[in-house]
């Protein structure tokens, strides 16, 4: 009878959890503002397939500098990947024409933006390596400007490119270029503009 | 006005130039360029030309919208002007000394003009007319001439222009003040062209626009339709920030509120000058703002801590906000590394790397390790 109460109340505690779990990211509105959590959502086609993929981003200020952003894909109980830093925004490239396109995540990591890439395979998001010099540390572009996403060498697919060292009193600025290959951007070049 | 510099030569440009303007008295002065930037369609291409103008190595963003620095009222851009020339006239205080000049084009440009006229010695101008007689060249609607006063505060500005009345279009002014566009409700469905040509008004009008500006950068644009002629503008109570006074105010009170915190007054003055070179009005494409370069989450997370900032590109607020944010990471770490971790974390954010052990620079973003150089000055 004791263990039979135990085993009750044990059932019924983990049900009220899993229920204010559930009850938390289903009252999720498109943005609603807490005092220390925001919650966007955002909706790509990432799988062309006509139907967009709802993107609910939750992030959190807590202390400075230990921002935290959870991204849930289409309603999931389970955020897919839980990132430092604060998010700020999220767009889609197709890199070949045909291809599903890849989505680009940015946070706000200090002063700095980092910018991660993901493809969307069997219903979640994979990040795309980055051959930076430290990966897979950190797969991303961590700068104080945005890569941008452009067909540098003309072969009717698109480049990325990077822009190092851009703050304000440098006189020069250090560009990377780098080719998507075999699911992961690859470095091909590097030089300095002025 | 004492004309110091001028160069009529057209010249098209593809590349950044310099120009180095020696200034022999400190003073008021007005620069002016002149210049035309074409249209994807005139171009036969997928992108228009655009021009910015730098002032010292000093960048001139927009009040409200877009970030792109193309797209800011001083900036020329080939999409709203189409081919017609465009005035922009800075008025900024200079001092004694080398100053430069920079044209930075997207794409390519060509500048028709540039002058450089001492307007007075001092920095408190009573009454300030600037007259040209200048017409427009025929156009549709587009962006045509742009007033930029530099840290700078006045009580009100006198526009006089003339405008014609012409077959099947007339010409008309819009007036644009930090962004906000003028309206005459008078005008009816024309209330946004707060000048229109109109037998009633006749052909030279004159209406004050009292606006009372605290100091600051503030933009005053003219768009044109058609034809109008720009004959002058008269401020009033002008008063500027003298440059270089401006630039040691800002560096002391740095220092003074980095000993108020308890920090090393030359190292906040340093992560000042990294970030924005000192420059109040700067802004990152992270839209960080300001001497500190706040964005909006610091922002956010400077009040946490007790302090608001309203407005990030007020020196004051901006670098309380900054040193209060820099002072609360410094105090997260102790050890050796204690003034490392903390400019890793204001660059980086300091959940991208463990609080406790050593700094692995080969873990770090190539930017965060750059950062940490610049202002440890290694």
């Amino acid at each position: 009878m004791k263990r039979l109460t135990i085993v009750t109340i044990f059932s019924l505690f983990v049900a009220s959890v899993l229920l204010l779990f559930v009850i938390q990211f289903a009252q999720s509105a498109d943005n609603d503002t807490t005092q220390n959590e925001e919650v966007k959502t955002v909706r790509f086609d990432l799988d062309l397939d006509g139907k967009s993929e709802k993107l609910t981003i939750v992030s959190t200020l807590n202390s400075p500098g230990y921002e935290t952003t959870k991204v849930f894909v289409n309603n999931a109980l389970f955020p897919d990947f839980s990132l430092s830093g604060y998010f700020y925004r999220a767009q889609t490239h197709i890199i070949r024409e045909g291809d599903w396109p890849i989505l680009e995540f940015q946070l706000l990591t200090g002063h700095s933006i980092t910018s991660l890439l993901y493809t969307y395979e069997s219903g979640r998001l994979k990040r795309i390596p980055i051959s930076t010099e430290n990966s897979p540390y950190y797969e991303g572009v961590i700068s104080r400007t945005q890569p941008k996403f452009l067909d540098v060498n003309h072969d009717g697919s698109l480049e990325m490119v990077v822009s190092y060292s851009s703050f304000t009193s440098d006189e020069k600025k250090q560009i990377e270029l780098y080719s998507y290959q075999n699911k992961s951007f690859v470095k091909y070049e590097e030089y300095e503009i002025l | 006005m004492e004309q110091i510099y001028s160069n009529n030569t057209a010249k098209t440009i593809a590349t950044r130039e310099n120009f180095e303007l020696h200034i022999a008295k400190s003073g008021v002065y007005f620069i002016e360029v002149v210049a035309r930037t074409k249209n994807e369609k005139q171009l036969h291409s997928t992108d228009d030309e655009d021009l910015r103008i730098e002032i010292d190595k000093r960048s001139f963003p927009q009040h409200k919208g877009s970030d792109r620095l193309f797209d800011s009222p001083v900036s020329f851009s080939g999409g709203t002007t189409k081919n017609l020339k465009k005035s922009v006239g800075f008025l900024t205080f200079l001092s004694k000394g080398k100053h430069e000049i920079s044209y930075i084009p997207d794409g390519s440009a060509t500048i028709h003009n540039t002058t450089v006229s001492l307007v007075d010695t001092n920095s408190d101008i009573s009454m300030l007319t600037l007259s040209t007689n200048d017409d427009a060249e025929d156009g549709d609607r587009r962006a045509w001439k742009t007033f930029a006063l530099i840290d700078a505060s006045f009580q009100s500005f006198l526009l006089v222009l003339t405008l014609k009345r012409r077959k099947m279009d007339s010409d008309d002014v819009k007036v644009v003040v930090d962004g906000e566009v003028k309206k005459r409700e008078s005008n009816g469905f024309r209330k946004l062209w707060y000048f229109i040509s109109s037998i009633f008004l006749g052909e030279q009008q004159a209406i004050i626009f009292s606006d009372q500006k605290q100091k600051g950068l503030h933009y005053i644009e003219l768009w044109a339709d058609r034809m109008p002629t720009f004959n002058s503008i008269t401020f009033s109570g002008l008063s500027f920030l003298p440059s270089p006074e401006a630039k040691k105010t800002i560096e002391e009170m740095i220092r003074e509120k980095a000993i108020e915190f308890g920090l090393d007054p030359e190292l906040m003055v340093r992560v000042a000058m990294v970030e924005s070179n000192l420059d109040p009005n700067a802004l990152s494409q992270a839209n960080a703002k300001g001497i500190f370069q706040l964005t909006q989450i610091t922002i956010d997370q400077i009040e946490k801590l007790g302090y608001k900032v309203e407005n990030p590109y007020n020196p004051e607020q901006n670098i309380h906000g900054g040193v209060l944010y820099f002072k609360w990471i410094f105090d997260q770490y102790t050890g050796d590394e204690k003034l490392e971790k903390t400019l890793a974390a204001w660059n980086w954010g300091g959940g991208n790397f463990p609080k406790n052990d050593p700094l692995d620079y080969t873990k770090m973003p190539k930017e965060t390790r750059s950062f940490i150089k610049k202002v440890l000055q290694k």
